[in-house]
């Protein structure tokens, strides 16, 4: 028995289907690159997974975490579930976080809920946490607002909020689309430091295929709502199976080049 | 029209309501104004559909009268309230910051105050009548109106595509007319309706105060003022007015609905 | 000696920020700092930066969209104060970023792309144009009466692009005109431009974050951190000798794919 296993899991909005029958597993400690274009229903599992579909939307087949039936849980129950076992980390860092509350209490959030600790004790593990997310100062800025922090600030808190309460599993959703490059190159570290340390497995959701291939060992495909390949990174590289993924990695592996004669004499 | 059920129960019961003013131009069961002690506060009946007042008046035909003064008075104040409320809107977006300041600062006051306020200044100057009550509930709302345009011309205002028109070198007018105006139109429907609804309202509180229309001239609000001192012996005398006023006002509020969702191809079925 | 096509000299804008204290001055963000430039005809530029370096800013000046603090700007030596806009603006166009909102909502194709044939006064018949201009960026005529909201993002840039390229201007300034989209579609949009461009041979002036659409399309560029230039020159030489340390670390970002045999 796999960690997470997915199975034929079909979502859909009356009668427009947006997710069908998408099978995958993952185990523990392991990393999944979920790749696919906007509307191809990567944030859709996702959001599958950690019951926050919207009401409109219905979800059938299976999703099993370590045994447990995922799917058929009230929301009351999914909420002990979710910050606990498995957290995720939104796309847009402004709107993901709430702008009326101190970051700090936010990222305490899931461990008063969870652990049940004092709020004092909560901000305490909120600082250490901003401190290994890799944020400044952490003692101040445990007590800023959302809107007074940059992009990529944001979204580390939100990363914090995530691992607080140490999940077993981690879902980042398009973590580094907002952010400039550079940046991006500091947050995707960090997720990969976090998931290391905790041994926890990770499902890195993204539409650019090079970052995809920086953080995870096994990608999974989707196409307006199928999974059309789900192979090792080397496999999917050397010998794509499917039209859509061959054409993403040839256009990966052409911009790449290009890029590259343009800085093959490049001192770096 | 079968999708949009706004529109089509808003059409309803305006319609409903208007036709009610209309028919009262030339015919009411009864005269409106003739007073009848012997039948006073009789239950609906044959002779009285809706029973009588007080004073003996059918209530049938002061409500069938009294939606005139109720339709007239939403129109003037609709008019007036979206000509001065929205021009000064535009206006105060699209000038320079200064003057935009300003704009906020009058505008804030005004809403400050309510329309009652008004009311009660104007009515002491010429005098309680239900131009009285048009021109006071006018300016109030057409503070609120101007301040919520304004704020959604500032967000049109700030979009890729009116700097793309202004990089065609469209002018200023052009650009109200082909960019801003036909996106915050569901906004201004919306504001419409809801002007009118509060017009009702507004009419009728102040007619029941005495600041608007004054007796013996029927009016939805003195009808609801003068049946409140009767309601523990007659409560349905009240009903009929209060029902009255609740049909209108919700019609309003669905035909705004029903106008934005037809004319806003953002929420049309695509064509492909 | 003639004049390059744009030249910028110590170009200042400043934005005032709202107070956070209750005295002292408003605090002043630079924007565009003591900015030197030159562009020639022909050229195709790249403006490379973070966000909050600059970019749209300086893309909004060029085009008189926004006018600068202090500093001069001159197109084909002549100051921006005293050229007839009219005679600019068909010289001159812009693609934008996101094509949600840079095509008005309420409007349908045609009345998108007739905008600027009314504005800038084009002489031919405009209808023969709109069907001409669409043809240039592949997308059938029966999508002249459709509204933006019923087109997919890629359809939404092509129409944008049309736009831009209707009243057939000689420089086209496009601010990051593909990265709101989808990989794949990106990639039809490049190509698309790219095409464009030595057809009509245009002067391009693009701003992007993304290096690798800098180096497909631009022969020079200009690097840009918080409203300065810190490093110019051929995209070649730039990329392949970086001398500025934040040059080296925009590149150094880059993901790179795995190497695998």
């Amino acid at each position: 028995m796999k960690f997470l296993e997915v199975e034929n899991l079909t979502i859909s909005f009356g009668n427009k289907v947006v997710v069908n029958s998408v099978s995958f597993d993952l185990a523990a400690g392991e990393r999944l690159g979920v790749i696919g274009e906007s509307g191809s229903g990567k944030t859709m599992i996702a959001l599958a997974v950690i019951g926050l579909l919207p009401d409109t939307a219905t979800a059938t087949g299976s999703i099993r975490l370590a045994g447990e039936e995922l799917l058929r849980l009230s929301d009351q129950q999914m909420s002990a579930y979710r910050g606990k076992q498995l957290a995720m980390v939104f796309q847009e860092p402004l709107t993901a976080l709430n702008p009326l509350m101190r970051v700090g209490k936010q990222i305490a959030q899931p461990l008063l809920n969870h652990d049940k600790v004092s709020r004092k004790a909560g901000i305490t593990r909120a600082i250490e946490l901003c401190a290994s997310v890799g944020l400044p100062d952490p003692e101040h800025i445990v007590r800023a607002y959302p809107h007074q922090l940059s992009g990529g600030q944001r979204q580390r808190i939100g990363l914090a909020i995530a691992i607080a309460c140490s999940p077993k599993l981690l879902i980042v959703d398009e973590p580094t689309t907002a952010l400039d490059v550079t940046v991006q190159k500091e947050v995707l570290q960090t997720i990969n430091d976090l998931v290391e340390q905790q041994g926890s497995s990770l499902i890195f959701i993204s539409h650019d295929l090079p970052v995809v291939s920086t953080m995870a060992e096994d990608i999974a495909v989707l196409r307006n709502g199928e999974l059309v390949e789900h192979a090792n990174i080397t496999a999917l590289f050397n010998n794509p199976q499917h039209e859509y993924s061959k054409k993403l990695v040839d256009l990966a592996r052409a911009t790449e080049k290009e890029f590259s004669d343009f800085t093959k004499s490049s001192t770096l | 029209m079968n999708q949009n059920r706004n529109l089509f129960f808003g059409i309803c019961l305006v319609a409903f309501s208007s036709t009610m003013a209309l028919l009262s131009v030339f015919w009411t069961p009864y005269d409106p104004l003739e007073i009848n002690p012997d039948v006073s506060l009789a239950k609906p009946s044959w002779a009285h559909l809706l029973g009588t007042d007080v004073l003996g008046r059918d209530v049938l035909s002061n409500l069938l009268a009294g939606s005139r003064t109720t339709l007239i008075t939403a129109f003037l104040v609709v008019i007036i309230t979206m000509s001065l409320g929205v021009t000064t809107g535009i206006g105060a977006a699209l000038s320079p910051r200064w003057f935009n300041r300003t704009a906020i600062y009058s505008i804030d006051i005004v809403l400050a105050l309510p329309a009652v306020l008004f009311a009660i200044v104007l009515a002491a100057i010429r005098g309680p009548s239900t131009l009285t009550a048009v021109i006071a509930i006018s300016i109030a709302t057409s503070a609120a109106v101007a301040q919520v345009t304004r704020r959604e011309v500032a967000v049109v205002l700030n979009s890729d595509f009116v700097l793309a028109a202004k990089a065609c070198n469209s002018n200023k007018l052009k650009i109200v007319q082909k960019h801003i105006v036909p996106n915050i139109r569901a906004s201004l429907f919306i504001q419409a309706s809801g002007a009118a609804a509060i017009a009702i309202l507004a009419e009728s509180t102040l007619s029941y105060l005495g600041l608007g229309t004054t007796p013996p001239a029927p009016s939805w609000g003195r009808m609801l003022a003068s049946s409140q001192q009767y309601l523990l012996i007659d409560p349905v005398v009240a009903l009929w007015p209060g029902l009255a006023i609740i049909i209108t006002v919700l019609g309003f509020n669905l035909l705004g609905d029903g106008v934005r969702e037809a004319l806003d191809p953002t929420l049309r079925k695509s064509k492909s | 000696m003639s004049d390059p096509l744009f030249q910028a000299k110590a170009l200042c804008r400043d934005f005032k920020l709202n107070r956070t204290a209750i005295s002292g001055a408003r605090p002043v963000r630079h924007a565009v700092a003591d900015l030197n430039l030159e562009i020639e005809t022909g050229d195709r530029l790249g403006v490379v930066g973070e966000s909050g370096s600059g970019k749209t800013t300086l893309a909004k000046l060029l085009l008189n969209l926004d006018k600068p603090t202090s500093g001069s700007l001159t197109f084909n030596g002549q100051l921006f104060s005293k050229i007839n806009m009219a005679i600019f603006r068909r010289e001159v166009q812009i693609i934008f970023q996101d094509p949600r909102s840079s095509l008005n909502p309420q409007m349908t194709v045609a009345q998108i792309i007739l905008e600027p044939l009314v504005g800038l006064n084009f002489e031919q018949n405009h209808q023969q144009r709109i069907d001409q201009v669409l043809q240039q960026v592949e997308l059938a005529p029966a999508i002249k009466s459709r509204y933006p909201h019923e087109l997919s993002g890629g359809q939404r840039q092509r129409v944008a692009i049309a736009r831009a390229l209707a009243a057939q201007p000689s420089v086209l300034i496009a601010d990051e005109p593909v990265s709101a989209l989808d990989v794949l579609v990106r990639e039809e949009i490049l190509q698309l431009l790219s095409g464009l461009i030595k057809t009509l041979n245009l002067t391009l002036v693009l701003i992007s974050h993304d290096l690798s659409v800098i180096t497909r399309l631009c022969n020079t560029v200009v690097v840009m951190k918080q409203g300065r230039i810190v490093e110019a020159g051929n995209t070649q030489d730039v990329f392949a000798n970086p001398q500025h340390q934040f040059t080296k670390d925009l590149i150094s970002a880059v993901p790179r794919l795995p190497t695998l045999n």
